[in-house]
C-alpha cells in the first residue's frame, strides 16, 4: 500500500486547480521529453537543428503570406485574433468556473463533515451525560452495604436503551457490582484484565473510550455477541460508609454511531467518511468487513497522521481528497473521502464539450470573415482583373468597381490614367502614320525630279534637231506618264495603270536610247485587274536601262512579265545586259551601302524595295538575282490587291 | 451559390451536429445508468445452511455487482438430485449464474479454504488433547463429498502419524447424528470428535452437555452457537474461515462468469484455529465475529 499525501491549506478549489494544471503541466512535459528526444536523436545539435526549423518555418510563412491574396490574408488575421481571444477568454472561464465549482464542492463536503462531526459529538457528549448520571445521581448517593443500585441502572438503561447494550458496575477486582439489563456473568471472563477496566483505572477521574470490540462479559441465551464501543472510567463506591475504586462501564450500542456515519454522501461523485482512532484504528467505515476480510484496503493508517483539514492523497493510484476532523473528548478522527477522478471526469466532459463550441465558433468565424473579407476583396480583386486584362492587350476595361470609396477613387484614377496612355498612344500612332506618310511623299519626290530631268533634257534633244513626231511621242508619252503617276494622288493603282505606266517610260527610254534595246510587256490573265503601289516598275526599268541597255554588247532586250505566285503578285523585269556579281546583286538593297565606281548608286531600287516593305511589310519587295554576263532579273513581290483598299491596312498595320 | 460556399456550409454545419452531440454527451440521459442488473440464483445446501455472514457477503457483492440474489433451499439437506433438478431450472428460468454452497467439480470457481490444510490443522489441534494410542472419532456428515473427505483424510493422516488412532463415521442423515454419537459415547466413548462442518459441529457440542465426561471437540464452523461452546469450553478448538469473504468472492466469480469477464485464480479461503483463550484476538475476532452491515 502506498499513500502519497500533501497538505493542502485550501480545501477543494486550489486542490482541483492543481490537479487540472498538473495534468497540463504533466503533458507540456511529456511533448517537451518528446521534442528533445527527437533532437536528440539526431547527428546534429538539438539547439542548431531548433534553429534551422524555426528559419524553415519563417521562411514557408513569409513565401505563403507573398502568395495569398488579400481575402485569405484578411480572413486568417481576422481569424487568428478573433479565435485567440475566444480561447482566452473561454479558457479563463473555465478555469474560473471550475475553481469555483470545486470551491462550493469542497465547501460543501466540509459542511457535511462538520455536521456529521457534531451529531458525533452529540452523540458522545450523551453518552459522557448518561455516564455522569450513572455516577453522580445513583452511584454516589448509594451505599452498596445497604442498598441497590439495580433498579436506578436499570431507569437508565431503559431511558437510552436504543443507544446503549448495558450499563454495569465492577469493583476494583473485577466483581460484578450491578448490570442493567440484569445478566450474569461470564464465567470465562476476567473483566479486571479488560482493556477498557485498566484504561479507566489509569484515567482516574477521566473517561476513556474504547475502540470497537465484541462485548463478551454477560450471557445471552441467544448467543449473541455485539460490537460496542465501551465508555469506561473509574468511580468511587461507597461500601458501609467507606469508599473503594470501582469502576463503570457503559456499553454503547455500535449502531448509534454506524446511524450517524453511514449514507452520508459527500460529493455527487461518490464520497463517503469513516472513523479511526487516534491509532488509525478502524471504528466505523461503510465497507468495514470488506476491508476486515482482506477484500479492500483503506489509507486509515496514514490519516491517522493527518492534521485535521483537507488533503490529497493519491492512494491505490487514485487522487482522492481527504478531510479529517477530530472528535472531541475521544481523539478520534472523522475521515471523510472524496475520490477526485469523478469530478476530473466531469471537467473532462465540460472541456470537451468547451472544445467543440471552441471548434464551432472557430469555423464559423472563419466562414463569417471569409464572407466579410470577400466583401472586402471583391473590389481589389475586380481592380486587379481589369489590370490584368489591360496588360493582356484588352483595349475596352472597364475599371469602375463599386466598394469602399478608397477602391473606388484607386478604379476611377487608373481609368483615368488608362485612357489618358490610349490618348497618348493614339497620338504617337497617328504621329508615326505621319511620319511614314512624309518618308513616302519624300521617296516619291526622289523619282519625279529625276525623271522628268532626264526625259525633258530628250524631248529638247529631239526638238533642237527637228524630229517633232518623236518629241510628240515623247511628250505625249510623258503626259500619260505623269497622268498615271499621279493617279487622283492615289497610292494604289491597277496593275494595268502600272504595267501602262512602264510602257510609257520604255516609250520615251527608247527614243532616248535610239531603240537600242527592245522591251515587251506580257501579263497572265487577270493580272491587270489586280492592284498594286504605283511607280515600282519604272525605277526598275531606269536601273535595267542605265546599268543594262547601255552596256549591252549586242541588241538589249528588257521583258516585263506580270503574274502570280503563291497568292502574290510578282512583277518581273529581265534584261540581257552584263549583268553583276552575285555579291553586289545581295547588297543593292542595303541602305548603307554605295557601290564603288558605278554610275548610280541604286536609290531607286532602294526605294521601291522600302516603299513596299512600309506598305506591306516582309516577306514582300524586291529581290535581284544576277551573274556577270548573264543579265538580270529583278522581281517585285507585292500581295495579289483585288481592291485598292486592301492592301492599305495591311501596310498600317505594321 | 458556389460550390465552395457550399462546402463550407456543409462542414459548418457538420461542427454545429458536433456541439449538439457534445451537449447531449455532456450530460447524457443514462449516463450514469447503472449496470444492467444481474440474475443469481443460491442454491443452499440445508435448509438456513448459509451463515449469515456469507449472505451479507454476497448481498455487498450484489451490492457492488449490480445483481441480484435469489435463495434457494433445498427440501432435503444434501440431495444431489433436488440440486441437480433445481440447477435445470434456474438455467431454464434465465439466471444469469448460480452459486451454490458445495464445491462442485466443474464450476467455474469454487470458494473454499483449502480442505487438505483443513483437515491437517484440525488433526493437529486434535493431538494436544488426546493421549497417544487415543481415540479420535471424525465425522463425515456429507459423504461422497470429495471436500469433506479431503478434510477427512488429512486429519486422519495427521493423527495416525502421531500415534493416534483415527476413526471415521459416516452420518448420512443430520438427523441421525445425535442417536449414532450417544450409541458410540455409552458403547466406546472416543477420546475425541472431530466435526468438520459447523451444523455438525453444533449437534456434537449439544450432544456433549448430556454426557458427564464427554470427549474433547474440534471442528470446523463460526456459528455463535459454535462461538459459544468454544467460550465455555466445550469445543477445545474451532477452525473457521471468513464466510463474509466467502459469500462475496462467490457472487463476485459467478457475475464475472455471468458477465464473460476473465476469470481470475481464486485463492483458497484464509482459516484460523481459535481457542478459548485467543478467540478476543483481533484477528480472531474479526473472523468470529463478523462486522455485517
Amino acid at each position: 500500500m502506498h499513500a502519497i499525501t500533501q497538505r493542502v491549506p485550501d480545501a477543494g478549489g486550489e486542490l482541483l486547480q492543481a490537479a487540472f494544471y498538473g495534468r497540463i503541466a504533466a503533458g507540456w512535459k511529456r511533448v517537451r521529453r518528446v521534442l528533445f528526444q527527437r533532437f536528440h536523436d539526431m547527428p546534429e545539435k538539438g539547439e542548431e537543428k531548433m534553429r534551422r526549423l524555426i528559419g524553415r518555418m519563417v521562411e514557408r510563412w513569409r513565401s505563403f503570406y507573398r502568395r495569398s491574396s488579400i481575402q485569405m490574408i484578411l480572413s486568417l488575421s481576422f481569424t487568428a485574433v478573433a479565435v485567440t481571444g475566444m480561447i482566452f477568454l473561454g479558457l479563463s472561464l473555465f478555469l474560473r468556473f471550475s475553481v469555483s465549482t470545486n470551491h462550493q464542492l469542497a465547501e460543501s463536503s466540509e459542511r457535511v463533515m462538520a455536521q456529521v462531526n457534531l451529531h458525533l459529538d452529540s452523540y458522545l457528549r450523551s453518552m459522557m451525560r448518561m455516564s455522569d448520571t450513572a455516577y453522580y445521581r445513583v452511584i454516589k448517593r448509594i451505599d452498596l452495604e445497604t442498598d441497590t443500585i439495580d433498579t436506578e441502572l436499570n431507569l437508565l438503561y431503559e431511558g437510552n436503551r436504543d443507544m446503549l447494550v448495558s450499563i454495569a458496575v465492577f469493583s476494583q477486582k473485577g466483581e460484578l457490582v450491578s448490570v442493567a439489563p440484569l445478566s450474569t456473568l461470564k464465567n470465562s471472563i476476567s473483566p479486571q484484565w479488560q482493556e477498557w477496566f485498566l484504561s479507566a483505572q489509569g484515567k482516574i477521574e477521566n473517561l476513556h473510550f474504547s475502540t470497537p470490540h465484541v462485548q463478551n462479559l454477560f450471557e445471552d441465551p441467544d448467543y449473541r455477541y455485539r460490537w460496542v464501543v465501551s465508555l469506561s472510567r473509574q468511580v468511587e463506591l461507597t461500601r458501609g460508609g467507606r469508599t473503594e475504586s470501582g469502576v463503570l462501564l457503559v456499553d454503547m450500542n455500535f449502531g448509534g454511531i454506524e446511524q450517524i456515519c453511514k449514507d452520508v454522501e459527500l460529493s455527487p461523485s461518490g464520497g463517503y467518511l469513516y472513523l479511526i482512532d487516534g491509532n488509525g484504528e478502524i471504528i466505523y467505515h461503510p465497507r468495514q468487513q470488506l476491508i476486515y476480510s482482506d477484500l479492500l484496503e483503506e489509507n486509515n493508517l496514514h490519516a491517522a497522521q493527518y492534521p485535521d483539514g483537507s488533503h490529497e492523497e493519491l492512494f491505490q493510484g487514485r487522487q482522492r481528497q481527504v478531510i479529517v476532523r477530530t472528535v472531541g473528548y475521544t481523539g478520534w478522527k472523522l475521515v471523510g473521502v472524496v475520490p477526485l477522478d469523478g469530478m476530473l471526469d466531469d471537467y473532462d466532459q465540460l472541456f470537451l464539450f468547451a472544445l467543440f463550441v471552441v471548434l464551432f465558433s472557430v469555423f464559423l468565424l472563419a466562414f463569417i470573415n471569409l464572407r466579410l473579407s470577400e466583401g472586402i476583396s471583391v473590389p481589389i480583386k475586380a481592380l486587379d482583373r481589369s489590370v490584368k486584362e489591360l496588360e493582356a492587350g484588352s483595349t475596352e476595361v472597364d475599371f469602375n468597381v463599386s466598394g469602399p470609396y478608397e477602391i473606388e477613387h484607386l478604379g476611377r484614377s487608373i481609368d483615368s490614367l488608362v485612357s489618358t496612355m490610349h490618348h497618348l498612344m493614339d497620338d504617337i500612332i497617328e504621329q508615326e502614320q505621319q511620319k511614314r506618310r512624309s518618308e513616302l511623299d519624300v521617296l516619291h519626290s526622289q523619282i519625279n525630279p529625276h525623271f522628268l530631268y532626264n526625259t525633258l533634257d530628250s524631248v529638247i534633244w529631239m526638238t533642237e534637231n527637228g524630229r517633232t513626231d518623236e518629241s510628240v511621242r515623247m511628250v505625249t508619252s510623258l503626259a500619260r506618264l505623269f497622268r498615271i503617276s499621279l493617279s487622283k494622288g492615289k497610292m494604289i493603282i491597277p496593275v494595268a495603270d502600272e504595267l501602262e505606266h512602264a510602257r510609257h517610260y520604255l516609250t520615251i527610254q527608247q527614243m532616248r536610247y535610239k531603240n537600242r534595246f527592245t522591251a515587251r510587256i506580257s501579263a497572265e490573265d487577270g493580272v491587270p485587274a489586280l492592284y498594286t503601289i504605283k511607280l515600282v516598275v519604272q525605277p526598275i526599268l531606269e536601273n535595267a536601262i542605265y546599268h543594262g541597255m547601255a552596256y549591252a554588247d549586242g541588241e538589249g532586250e528588257i521583258l516585263i512579265h506580270a503574274f502570280l505566285e503563291n497568292g502574290d503578285l510578282v512583277i518581273e523585269v529581265a534584261d540581257n545586259g552584263p549583268g553583276m556579281p552575285k555579291e553586289l546583286a545581295d547588297r543593292l538593297l542595303d541602305q548603307e551601302y554605295s557601290p564603288p565606281g558605278s554610275k548610280g548608286s541604286g536609290i531607286g531600287l532602294r526605294n521601291v524595295h522600302q516603299r513596299i516593305r512600309l506598305t506591306f511589310g516582309e516577306p514582300y519587295g524586291v529581290t535581284i538575282q544576277s551573274e556577270p554576263d548573264n543579265g538580270t532579273v529583278v522581281r517585285i513581290r507585292v500581295p495579289a490587291l483585288k481592291t485598292p483598299d486592301a492592301g492599305t491596312g495591311k501596310g498600317e498595320a505594321r | 451559390m458556389k460550390r465552395r460556399h457550399i462546402f463550407q456550409m456543409g462542414v459548418l454545419s457538420l461542427f454545429g451536429m458536433g456541439v449538439l452531440l457534445s451537449m447531449v454527451a455532456f450530460d447524457p440521459p443514462g449516463l450514469h445508468r447503472k449496470q444492467e442488473l444481474l440474475s443469481l440464483s443460491v442454491i443452499l445446501r440445508g435448509a438456513d445452511s448459509a451463515s449469515w455472514p456469507a449472505r451479507q457477503g454476497m448481498e455487498q457483492a450484489a451490492v457492488d455487482l449490480g445483481a441480484e440474489l435469489r435463495f434457494l433451499a433445498l427440501d432435503r439437506p444434501n440431495h444431489a438430485g433436488e440440486q441437480s433438478s433445481l440447477l435445470a431450472r434456474e438455467v431454464e428460468g434465465g439466471a444469469d449464474g448460480i452459486k451454490s454452497d458445495m464445491s462442485a467439480s466443474g464450476a467455474v470457481a469454487c470458494i473454499s479454504a483449502d480442505n487438505a490444510a483443513l483437515g491437517e490443522a484440525l488433526g493437529r489441534a486434535a493431538i494436544n488433547g488426546v493421549p497417544l494410542g487415543g481415540t479420535v472419532l471424525l465425522l463425515d456428515s456429507v459423504p461422497g463429498s470429495s471436500g469433506m473427505a479431503q478434510r477427512l483424510s488429512q486429519a486422519a493422516r495427521i493423527l495416525e502419524e502421531n500415534g493416534r488412532r483415527a476413526e471415521a463415521l459416516g452420518i448420512p442423515d443430520a438427523h441421525d447424528l445425535g442417536e449414532f454419537l450417544s450409541e458410540r459415547y455409552r458403547t466406546d466413548p472416543p477420546d475425541a470428535v472431530v466435526a468438520f462442518d459447523s451444523e455438525t459441529l453444533e449437534s456434537a457440542a449439544r450432544l456433549a452437555r448430556e454426557f458427564e465426561k464427554p470427549p474433547l471437540l474440534y471442528g470446523m464452523g463460526g456459528t455463535n452457537v459454535v462461538v459459544s461452546g468454544l467460550e465455555r469450553g466445550e469445543i477445545m478448538a474451532i477452525a473457521s474461515q471468513n464466510e463474509f469473504a466467502a459469500g462475496y468472492l462467490a457472487v463476485e466469480a459467478a457475475a464475472q462468469a455471468a458477465r464473460d469477464a476473465p476469470q481470475q485464480a481464486v485463492e483458497p479461503l484464509p482459516f484460523l484455529i481459535s481457542r478459548q483463550e485467543n478467540m478476543y484476538d483481533s484477528n480472531h475476532e474479526k473472523l468470529l465475529f463478523p462486522v455485517t452491515r
